[in-house]
């Protein structure tokens, strides 16, 4: 299974499972779908990413400093966007989706098959 | 440079001499010596030439390093040597800790193909005059016995032992189980201290090879694991349908147990699964416990 391929299928499985956590906050539960919806796709891009920069990098405390980069940068665009509908989570949606994030680049980096070298002819 | 000393020089030695020599030219494995030069000096004085090793043995490396993954690596390394020689038709017939050499830098040798035997399908010919059985001739467990039996009586395997002159199946057959044994014999002295079977005389020790019946290494040494145990005991076992077929098998084993993955010598159960699963994937573990500790602090955080 190819590395972005990894990222996409375990992007959405955190995704979901972090967008059920929030059912911790009864008040948030009435949106619950939108949730899931929006967390499993946070998870689907930042995951494809990943995956596609784990093709091209070998070290893994590189791709988990990527991988909490990438989660951190869309988990902020969710905490600003939920900020600017009134509600104001960012510790709750930062530190979590950036741990997604490393738990991607880990994983990408350390499952997962690298594309095969072209060979060259003249 | 190896040459013949002229007090000993027998046919007998010297064919062993030649023999050793031809069969490590046929090698080419970076764990077996290599032979630079074979010839004969004044007097037809057999000599050959090789690397000069300047290391320890394995008993001696074991007695000075503990440490069971070290002991591992160096082993795979001495399997890999000896399926290559199977592969090219040759059987060692003497494996045990004095001859296996680690060199300063790392390197591991297998060494002393002196009765070693090229062609695995040989003659029962060949083998009648190879196997000259003497009881009278037992010294130590890790002393070869020369012109008698070839071998080193602790690390035989029983088929050879079964073999002597008055049970009528001699001369004893040796294959490549029987290497797989030795091997096995070897691992049981790397991770106990002790070959299989301890005996104060050679009948003695043919009694106890008869019954086979090592104690497990887990009842010497506790902390040894249990995959690395079945190991060592599936290429000790009494039957040759039981034993790995093949020296690369052993070591493939070997190297999925430090890798962190189930063995085929070893069927574990659940816990032990989670527990290997939980070992070789400690830092998601960790990022996955770190997840969840957020989380749980988070909400806590929430309900100030």
């Amino acid at each position: 299974m190819s590395k972005p391929l990894i990222g996409i299928l375990l992007g959405a499985v955190l995704g979901i499972l972090d967008g059920l956590t929030s059912l911790m906050y009864p008040e948030v539960a009435p949106e619950i779908m939108g949730i899931l919806i929006g967390s499993s796709i946070k998870g689907m891009l930042a995951g494809i990413i990943i995956g596609f920069v784990a093709r091209k990098v070998s070290n893994l405390t590189t791709m988990i400093v990527v991988g909490l980069a990438v989660g951190f940068f869309f988990a902020f665009i969710v905490a600003y966007l939920n900020s600017m509908a009134g509600q104001t989570y960012w510790l709750e949606i930062l530190l979590p989706g950036s741990l997604v994030g490393a738990i991607l680049g880990y994983a990408t980096q350390k499952y997962g098959s690298k594309p095969k070298g072209k060979v060259q002819t003249t | 440079m190896k040459v013949l000393r002229s007090e000993i020089d027998s046919e007998a030695t010297k064919e062993r001499m030649l023999r050793e020599a031809r069969i490590l030219a046929k090698l080419d494995h970076s764990n077996i010596v290599p032979v630079y030069d074979l010839g004969t000096l004044g007097e037809e004085r057999v000599y050959y030439t090789m690397k000069f090793l300047e290391g320890k043995t394995l008993a001696e490396y074991t007695l000075e390093n503990t440490e069971l993954l070290d002991l591992l690596r160096v082993f795979i390394r001495v399997c890999n040597a000896v399926a290559h020689a199977h592969s090219k038709g040759v059987l060692h017939r003497d494996i045990k800790p004095e001859n296996i050499m680690l060199l300063p830098y790392g390197e591991v040798m297998v060494v002393d193909w002196g009765i070693a035997k090229a062609g695995v399908e040989s003659s029962d010919e060949a083998n009648q005059n190879d196997f000259k059985f003497s009881s009278s001739s037992f010294t130590t467990s890790s002393t070869t016995i020369e012109s008698t039996l070839l071998g080193t009586p602790s690390y035989c395997a029983p088929e050879i032992w079964k073999s002597v002159p008055d049970s009528g199946t001699f001369p004893p057959k040796y294959t490549i189980s029987s290497d797989i044994y030795s091997i096995g014999a070897t691992l049981y002295y790397t991770l106990t201290g002790r070959p299989p079977l301890v005996a104060n005389s050679f009948g003695e020790l043919q009694r106890l090879s008869a019954g086979h019946s090592p104690p497990p290494p887990r009842t010497l040494q506790q902390e040894i694991p249990r995959p690395i145990e079945a190991i060592c005991l599936k290429a000790l076992s009494a039957s040759t349908q039981h034993r790995y077929t093949n020296a690369e098998h052993i070591a493939r084993d070997l190297q999925l147990y430090l890798d962190g993955y189930e063995i085929s010598a070893y069927k574990e159960n659940m816990l032990e699964r989670l527990v290997r699963w939980t070992k070789r994937n400690a830092f998601i573990v960790l990022l996955l416990f770190v997840y969840v500790l957020v989380r749980i602090l988070l909400f806590f955080f929430s309900l100030l």
